[in-house]
């Protein structure tokens, strides 16, 4: 049996390992309370936060930067909202100082309705960054074609998402997950956005997904601290099923107790 | 003279710095700076020279997916 934090089995983001295979978002709590401890819970070891607009006369930004920092996890800032290369370059310089990493979930919308990725703009802005030392995280679409040019620029993680951000509705496209693990077997393969239930987080660290990223799931939960522990358990699951090698499936029926020498063999017609 | 933070009409002494105009705006630490659309380093902000119309935005973290 698998060690279950040996080197193999430990998540890589470009050189730092990592025990828990969830990345989780900071947004849509009830309450920085049940934020924090959904968080804790979960096991995540990455959390994803964001910028905005300062409003000096609310109080609640200096709070949640505090109540970000008492969980002592790594830091995953994004670039959500961005819909230009200018604008996702210029929050991701801004994230780098004041959040203390190179890391950067880059986003950038392509369409409102579905928050879809922009592809074009995506890999323009990921080449910006990369050579300004960046380590980018893109959240990308299925496409195996952009995939491929991400790679090709040297990102070393992507991150594709399963269906639309805030869908919980798991993944929708499996033929073309499976296509870009086959096709980059080497690079960090993160299922972003549309993870809705356990079942979806399992299915894809079954498929070889190297791990999660999710926010409305666990958040929106009845019970968000419940939540973050049931998806700790699947995507443990999930990783151990994947490690184990799951049997093959089959079209025809097969029997899985012993028929030879049975009393009642070709008895029935 | 005037400039905008983010997004609201402001006054400043002429020749007012990055930094003199964020915390005469109440900005908190930590927070980043752009300025024209353009980021800011830190290690900037004593030193740049607002001008009429300049648009600053004061940034800091809030909650993400």
């Amino acid at each position: 049996m698998s060690n279950e934090h040996s080197s193999k089995n430990r998540l890589n983001i470009y050189g730092t390992k990592l025990n828990s295979r969830l990345l989780i978002g900071s947004s849509m709590y009830p309450s920085p309370y049940v934020m924090q401890q959904a968080i804790r819970t979960s096991g995540a070891e990455v959390v994803t936060l964001s910028l905005s607009r300062q409003n000096p006369q609310a109080s609640g930004g200096q709070a949640f930067w505090e109540s970000i920092q008492s969980l002592g996890l790594l830091l995953l800032p994004n670039t959500a909202g961005c819909h230009s290369v200018n604008d996702a370059v210029n929050m991701a310089r801004m994230s780098r100082e004041l959040f203390q990493t190179d890391w950067i979930k880059l986003e950038l919308v392509g369409d409102d309705y579905n928050l879809q990725p922009d592809p074009i703009a995506l890999v323009k802005a990921a080449e910006i960054l990369l050579s300004e030392g960046f380590k980018v995280l893109p959240y990308c679409t299925d496409d195996l074609v952009i995939a491929r040019h991400l790679v090709e620029l040297g990102c070393e993680v992507l991150m594709p998402w399963g269906s639309p951000i805030g869908t919980g509705k798991g993944i929708l496209n499996p033929y073309a997950l499976q296509a870009l693990r086959d096709r980059f077997p080497d690079v960090t393969m993160i299922v972003d956005s549309g993870i809705g239930l356990p079942s979806h987080a399992s299915q894809s660290l079954e498929m070889g997904m190297d791990a999660v990223l999710l926010n409305t799931a666990v958040a929106k939960a009845k019970d968000p601290l419940l939540m973050g522990l049931a998806f700790s358990k699947a995507i443990e699951a999930g990783r151990s099923a994947y490690l184990a090698g799951p049997m093959a499936e089959r079209t025809a029926a097969s029997p899985s107790t012993p028929t030879i020498d049975s009393p009642f063999w070709h008895q029935s017609t | 003279m005037i400039i905008f933070i983010n997004n609201e009409t402001h006054e400043v002494a002429e020749s007012s710095t990055i930094h003199e105009a964020a915390k005469m705006f109440g900005a908190k630490p930590p927070y980043a700076i752009l300025v024209n659309d353009t980021f800011l380093p830190l290690s900037q902000h004593n030193h740049f020279v607002l001008t009429q119309d300049d648009r600053v935005e004061v940034i800091s973290a809030i909650q993400g997916g």
